[in-house]
């Protein structure tokens, strides 16, 4: 059968997935970026049960900014997850405000969410910077028990960072795009759910960061 | 755009329980002492909020099943090298 296909629409209407061919790369990317944060995760859990000490939680992560001295445990990183939360309910409605193409309301969502992230960028690189200064290095523990506690904290939250930086600038540049209308000419505002989609996954993650280095 | 749940359902419920759960996580955090109860919890906790996440926020139970499937089928491999790497770990001499 010689069907020639090339001038079906490159679109989803076809696809069994029912969803455009945009969200399924980014879906398929997200179920590959998982197994690597699960990786990372798994390989802490093997070394941690295997390791004869550990660091409690609460005594390491026990700062906040402005309150030299204070023993806050937790506090902290509870902030932190909720300003991920509310960020990833800003991407939420920014998404919503797209499918009624209301280009002032993307705008106005999508700014807050890059705040979003730009806080919670601020408040952890003040986490690295009092910790670091505390002497918890990649090849020093002041806390007691394992050195790899800091080896491990460092890469995954530095990963999971990593993340949120390029989440915050891949949001900018739809923010900027949205401004100048792009979108609006184009008549869809689906690269709002690509990259939201993209975000959660982001928020998603920290979830489990934030079970297995701050609580358990 | 299967979008016949309202904004409420599919924002704002989500929200009540990600913020209810992570306030009884601290709650467990401080009260209870015992490990081995502590960590089943925590990690059961976790994955509702992930639920929660991948659900409504993610979209993911407005997709066909067929996708939705794809995605989650393929996380049975993390589920076993967690049984393997913490038995690993476990036997690992100190």
């Amino acid at each position: 059968m010689a069907t020639d296909t090339a001038h079906l629409p490159l679109d989803a209407k076809r696809s069994p997935f029912k969803a455009s061919w945009g969200k399924i790369m980014m879906w398929i990317f997200l179920v590959s970026d998982a197994f690597t944060f699960a990786s990372l995760l798994v390989s802490y859990g093997m070394l941690r049960v295997a390791a004869p000490a550990w660091p409690d939680p609460e005594k390491v992560f026990d700062a906040i900014p402005f309150f030299h001295g204070l023993h806050a445990p937790l506090v902290f990183v509870g902030i932190m997850t909720f300003i991920l939360i509310v960020s990833s309910v800003t991407m939420v409605l920014a998404v919503e405000e797209g499918h009624k193409k209301n280009k002032d309301g993307v705008i106005f969502y999508l700014f807050l969410t890059v705040l979003g992230g730009l806080t919670f960028l601020g408040c952890q690189a003040w986490e690295w910077t009092h910790l670091i200064e505390n002497g918890l290095t990649l090849y020093n523990n002041p806390y007691g028990g394992s050195v790899l506690f800091g080896q491990f904290f460092f890469l995954i939250t530095g990963f999971h960072g990593g993340h949120v930086t390029s989440g915050v600038i891949i949001n900018l540049i739809v923010l900027i795009n949205t401004i100048f209308g792009t979108y609006e000419r184009k008549g869809s505002y689906e690269i709002v759910e690509k990259v939201g989609l993209y975000w959660h996954f982001v928020d998603l993650v920290w979830v489990f960061v934030f079970t297995f280095f701050y609580l358990v | 755009m299967a979008t016949q749940d309202s904004v409420f359902k599919k924002v704002w419920m989500p929200l009540i329980w990600l913020a209810l759960v992570t306030i009884l996580e601290f709650v467990i955090a401080f009260t209870v002492s015992s490990k081995a109860i502590k960590v089943p919890v925590f990690v059961g906790m976790t994955i509702v909020k992930a639920y929660f996440i991948v659900a409504f926020f993610m979209h993911m139970k407005y997709e066909v099943n067929i996708l939705r499937k794809s995605i989650i089928w393929p996380m049975a491999f993390v589920v076993l090298l967690i049984i393997i790497l913490l038995y690993e770990g476990l036997k690992m001499p100190a």
